[in-house]
């Protein structure tokens, strides 16, 4: 059955201008009054999908927009699943959010398989299901009420003509959506780079295309300021989020894009978003600490850790545990310090390095590193890099005492030899040979955030 | 410091298999079409972090984020005396 509750999201392609442009890219535009067509002929053509739960495959973020909309006017849950979910994962995530159809979207068609039946009642609030990375273990499965999501994003269809947003995340993962939700709210268009393009491609397009608003993480900021050309990026709007945001590419951006309004963005899948520091300085002021009169979000320090309570957070976690107090506070894993009147981000206490927006996890490194026949142990940490945040430094102690040549070799060695088994912002970037790794009582390897 | 930068600059490359290697860079090259990605290019800057003990962009005042190769090295000669 078709559900009666009106869905907001689907309702925007009803009060938008037709003539608007709703998603481009450097070879197709489509509009709003596309969309309105295009939804009601899928209804026609996919009536079987009526109130049914959802995954949804694309190979493209650009195919990802095209088609959400038409399968949200029809469906009851939508899964935007990932690629590269591990065939087991997929098969629980399945189970636990009752899948009823996988939807393969390819350049031959829309391609629906049926997986089950599920009675479920009618008239249920649309809900969007979204997977976390997984660096740390296995990914988890949330779930969000359409309105929740949706929440943030403003809606002035009169102001949303002027904006003109890039997209520069996968559209499946929760910043990315975010994006998305924002630019079409009030009507904007949005022009979607994919991810296997080219950096200075990307930004070429964003240009011609008049992007004035962008949003991205501070390690994409950094390249888009060394790319030539970028500064005829005519931006009013400038987001960072997704890593720590320091005050150098804050200031090169203020410096470099004068008219626009800087916004850093603290946010992740499990927690929602959090809040936003629009003063343009790194970290966030120490007031935001405790009870908020104008937002649903509360934050406090518990061991230098942050911890938030979010009302609009995920409406509940499927597959996956997060650590959360009696008190509804989400435990957000990252590590503040406190300096006078300023909160600022340390880094992550589970050691996790980011690397530009990749996660990457030292025991994963290690594990490749001491497979080695000639390595007997090794340590992993990330290194504050003024590239991209973090990099990926090894400690390996040797089998055998090296002079300086044989470490140079050995070195290159340790490298080839990650190559082939670790995606390549994995691999260390720094490999110092050392006599010995400290280890704590327990026999754990020491971690302390560099 | 030009020869230092130009072999820590075929190591980064080396270290993401861009395939490429240089006898000389001229200084309007431009790094992001050097063969060095955003990865090889952080790289590059831990390298020389590694050999120097200096890292400039950690020192600016003003943030400056080169685009040509000749850039580049005039800032690690700005902030190595």
């Amino acid at each position: 059955m078709r559900s009666t509750v009106t869905n907001p999201f689907v309702e925007i392609f009803d009060l938008i201008p037709s003539d608007r442009i709703y998603i481009q890219n450097a070879f197709e535009k489509i509009t709003y009054g596309d969309v309105k067509l295009s939804i009601s002929l899928f209804s026609q053509q996919y009536s079987y999908l009526a109130g049914k739960n959802c995954a949804l495959i694309t190979y493209s973020r650009f195919e990802l927009a095209k088609i959400l909309p038409l399968i949200a006017s029809t469906a009851n849950k939508i899964f935007l699943q990932p690629r590269c979910l591990k065939e087991e994962v997929e098969k629980e995530f399945y189970t636990k959010s009752c899948i009823e159809y996988v939807i393969n979207v390819t350049d031959f068609g829309i391609n629906a398989t049926k997986l089950s039946d599920v009675n479920h009642a009618e008239d249920l609030e649309q809900e969007w299901l979204l997977s976390t990375s997984g660096t740390t273990g296995t990914p988890k499965l949330i779930s969000y009420k359409l309105a929740s999501l949706m929440k943030t994003s403003k809606k002035d269809l009169t102001k949303g003509a002027n904006f003109k947003w890039g997209l520069c995340y996968d559209l499946n993962r929760f910043a990315g959506l975010q994006v998305y939700l924002q630019a079409i709210a009030s009507g904007s268009s949005l022009t979607i780079s994919e991810s296997s393009d080219e950096l200075s491609d990307s930004v070429k397009m964003f240009i011609d295309k008049n992007v004035n608003c962008l949003s991205a993480t501070p390690s994409f900021w950094r390249i888009i300021l060394m790319t030539k050309g970028s500064q005829s990026l005519n931006l009013k709007r400038i987001t960072l989020g997704g890593e720590i945001s320091d005050q150098t590419v804050l200031n090169s951006l203020k410096k470099h894009y004068e008219n626009a309004h800087i916004v850093h963005i603290y946010a992740s899948t499990e927690a929602g978003v959090g809040f936003s520091v629009k003063d343009g300085f790194a970290g966030f002021p120490l007031d935001y600490i405790g009870p908020s009169k104008s937002s649903s979000v509360e934050l406090k320090i518990v061991n230098d850790t942050l911890w938030i309570n979010n009302d609009s957070a995920a409406s509940a976690i499927l597959n996956g545990a997060i650590e959360i107090d009696i008190a509804g506070f989400i435990n957000t894993g990252d590590i503040v310090e406190i300096q006078n009147d300023r909160v600022l981000f340390i880094g992550r206490d589970s050691g996790t390095i980011n690397v530009g927006g990749n996660k990457v996890i030292p025991e994963e490194i290690e594990a490749i590193l001491n497979s080695h026949p000639n390595v007997i142990q090794s340590k992993v940490f990330g290194k504050k890099n003024p590239i991209l945040g973090m990099l990926v430094n090894a400690e390996v102690i040797s089998e055998n005492p090296l002079n300086i040549d044989e470490k140079k070799a050995f070195k290159k060695e340790l490298l080839s030899f990650c190559k082939g088994k670790l995606e390549s912002f994995k691999i260390p970037a720094i490999v110092k040979f050392v006599e010995n790794i400290a280890v704590n009582e327990s026999g754990k390897i020491v971690r302390n955030n560099e | 410091m030009r020869a230092i930068i130009l072999n820590k600059f075929n190591e980064a490359l080396d270290q993401t298999d861009a395939g490429m290697h240089f006898e000389e860079i001229t200084n309007d090259q431009v790094l992001l079409e050097s063969g060095l990605d955003s990865l090889g290019f952080a790289i590059l800057v831990a390298l020389l972090e590694e050999e120097l003990d200096l890292d400039p962009f950690q020192l600016m005042d003003e943030p400056v984020y080169p685009s040509t190769f000749g850039e580049f090295v005039a800032i690690y000669e700005k902030y190595s005396d």
